[in-house]
């Protein structure tokens, strides 16, 4: 029961993280492959706030979300004035980079040492500290997230991404400020990449750069360009599928220290497969 | 700073700047003819990689034959990707992205592949690296570090007398220029694809020979190559077919020269810094013409 708890709360992260990445890649169509990066922001974010400031879960979380959609609004202003596959290389430089400087800035985030013993959250004096508790909260803070992005999708501002996504021109005509909406987007999806950073960083209680690297950009877009783009279904599907799916080949009798690479292996031949015969995954919009 | 340990820099930056300006060749061939992220790029890479380790180190094989499979192996591996992979693709009109979300999911299958079948050791295959060297006024030079600029320098030679001096080569410029066109003056596009993707994959296992040579061979490697051979062909000018060469060296420079003033720890730091500025002020790449 333990173990199915725990698979659901890592389900939980990962629905937050495909989710907000949808915002950029579904509704803004921005091939990013950055949204690790902001991701670790959250992590490391929520862990130093604990431990240096002895900050308590929510507003550490709060803080998470905050720095990771501010360095997320200052990167977008350059990376915007890319198009096409040099915006898709420019993201990829600052997923680079920026685990590069987590890595090598020793004094602030213990580089490759990692952070370890980061405090479990706590709200008004109750400790999460059972797989249930840690799965409940995690299912609530997933849902206000999720909640919170299908309705600013469906928004005004929502729409006028979409619309910038289909039309620059006419979205400019229209009066559209397309740099402005598409900042803003790329600020609210590293936000949403901020909590979820929050939540594994309490959760696991022990955070280093690998967890965060290109690789684990890729599978978050490979969970969306799975379960699908631009809907809030499709995000939800394919951090399902993907997150329970190499679950079940435990059962089947696969040794675990092969888990990793098979886990990979599998995610490696979906995105063939669903880029060759349907782009839009499973529920998703044809965007691409 | 001695003399002497700026020129050591340099000749290292040279060896190094040689294998990626290889790289850089094999990943702007691909890019400029075909507009396609080719990240599997990274994959050829492993599959040569493995090619030499399977035939040098576990066949026991000489040199010379090894290294004719790899390259044999390098351009079958490249056209099996152009023709069962992206071809079906380029048909239907997928847009870049898809292509390169596909591209990444091939890269990512293979290298998992290669790790369940071969495990993610580093394998060394070669003592090269630490043969003695020729010292010239304290200057070290290793026998690898010499056929590895002679090796890159004969490709590059070879390739741009192919691209400059023949009709084929016309016909390559034709399409890095605009394919729309080159298909309404009677070349036949998809034909040059495959040749594109055949000489862009030996070109790799060329590097990938060099390479395994010098620092072994490993899984994990088929990243750091399809990085360093895209960033090379970006910042070097994604236009035209060279451009790949001189980000190669300059990358080769940055690494070995970096050192002498800036932690090598930052080294990656600093090539995709070079790479985002390049991208924003100049996206035609430094030593790329405008259009």
């Amino acid at each position: 029961m333990d173990y199915v708890l725990s698979v659901l709360t890592l389900l939980a992260i990962y629905a937050v993280l495909a989710s907000s990445l949808n915002i950029v890649l579904g509704h803004g169509g921005l091939l990013s492959l950055c949204h690790a990066a902001f991701y670790a922001i959250g992590a490391y974010t929520a862990a130093l706030t604990a431990l240096h400031l002895g900050w308590s879960y929510l507003p550490a979380a709060a803080a998470a979300i905050a720095v990771a959609a501010i360095f997320a609004g200052v990167l977008a202003i350059p990376l915007l004035k890319l198009r096409g596959d040099y915006f898709i290389l420019g993201s990829l430089g600052f997923q680079i980079i920026i685990i590069d400087a987590i890595y090598n800035s020793d004094a602030i985030t213990n580089g490759p040492l990692g952070i370890s013993r980061i405090p479990r959250p706590e709200i008004l004096g109750f400790e999460f500290r059972s797989h249930v508790g840690y799965f409940v909260l995690y299912a609530c803070l997933a849902a206000i997230a999720v909640a919170v992005l299908h309705f600013l999708a469906a928004s005004p501002f929502g729409r006028t991404l979409a619309a910038v996504r289909e039309d620059e021109m006419a979205a400019t005509v229209l009066g559209k400020n397309i740099r402005s909406v598409r900042i803003r987007a790329f600020a609210i999806s590293a936000g949403g990449a901020g909590l979820a950073g929050a939540m594994y960083a309490n959760y696991v209680t022990f955070i280093d750069p690998t967890s965060f690297g290109f690789g684990e950009s890729v599978y978050i877009l490979s969970l969306v360009v799975v379960g699908g783009v631009a809907t809030t279904r499709g995000p939800l599907l394919g951090a399902t599928l993907l997150v329970i799916a190499p679950e079940l080949l435990r059962f089947i009798g696969f040794s675990s220290s092969m888990d990793a690479n098979l886990r990979q292996l599998l995610y490696g031949l979906l995105l063939i497969i669903f880029a060759m015969t349907r782009p839009s995954g499973i529920a998703g919009k044809n965007v691409f | 700073m001695s003399q002497t340990v700026f020129l050591q820099s340099a000749v290292n930056a040279l060896a190094l700047g040689a294998t990626y300006g290889l790289l850089g060749l094999s990943f702007g061939l691909i890019y400029s003819t075909t507009q396609i992220l080719h990240f599997a790029h990274g994959a050829t890479y492993i599959c040569a990689a493995y090619f030499l380790y399977a035939a040098y180190a576990l066949a026991d094989w000489p040199l010379q034959p090894a290294v004719l499979i790899v390259l044999a192996g390098a351009g079958a591996v490249g056209f099996a990707m152009m023709r069962w992979f992206y071809e079906p693709m380029v048909r239907r009109n997928t847009s870049g992205a898809v292509i390169m979300i596909a591209s990444l999911g091939l890269f990512i299958a293979i290298e998992n592949l290669t790790v369940l079948i071969f495990g993610n050791d580093s394998r060394v295959i070669s003592k090269a690296s630490v043969q003695e060297g020729i010292a010239l006024r304290g200057v070290y030079i290793t026998p690898l570090q010499i056929i590895s600029v002679a090796t890159a320098v004969s490709v590059f030679v070879l390739i741009y007398l192919v691209v400059t001096r023949s009709k084929l080569g016309r016909a390559l410029r034709a399409i890095a220029d605009d394919s729309g066109v080159a298909v309404t003056v009677g070349i036949d596009v998809p034909q040059l694809r495959y040749l594109v993707f055949v000489i862009g994959s030996m070109t790799l296992g060329v590097a990938a020979v060099l390479n395994s040579l010098d620092v072994g061979v490993s899984p994990g490697m088929g990243l750091s190559v399809v990085l360093i051979a895209a960033v090379a062909a970006i910042i070097g000018g994604a236009s035209g077919i060279f451009g790949g060469v001189a980000g190669g060296f300059l990358i080769g420079a940055i690494q070995s020269m970096g050192v002498m003033w800036i932690d090598p720890r930052w080294q990656n730091l600093m090539i995709f810094s070079v790479l985002i500025i390049v991208l924003v002020v100049k996206p035609t790449g430094l030593f790329g013409s405008v259009r």
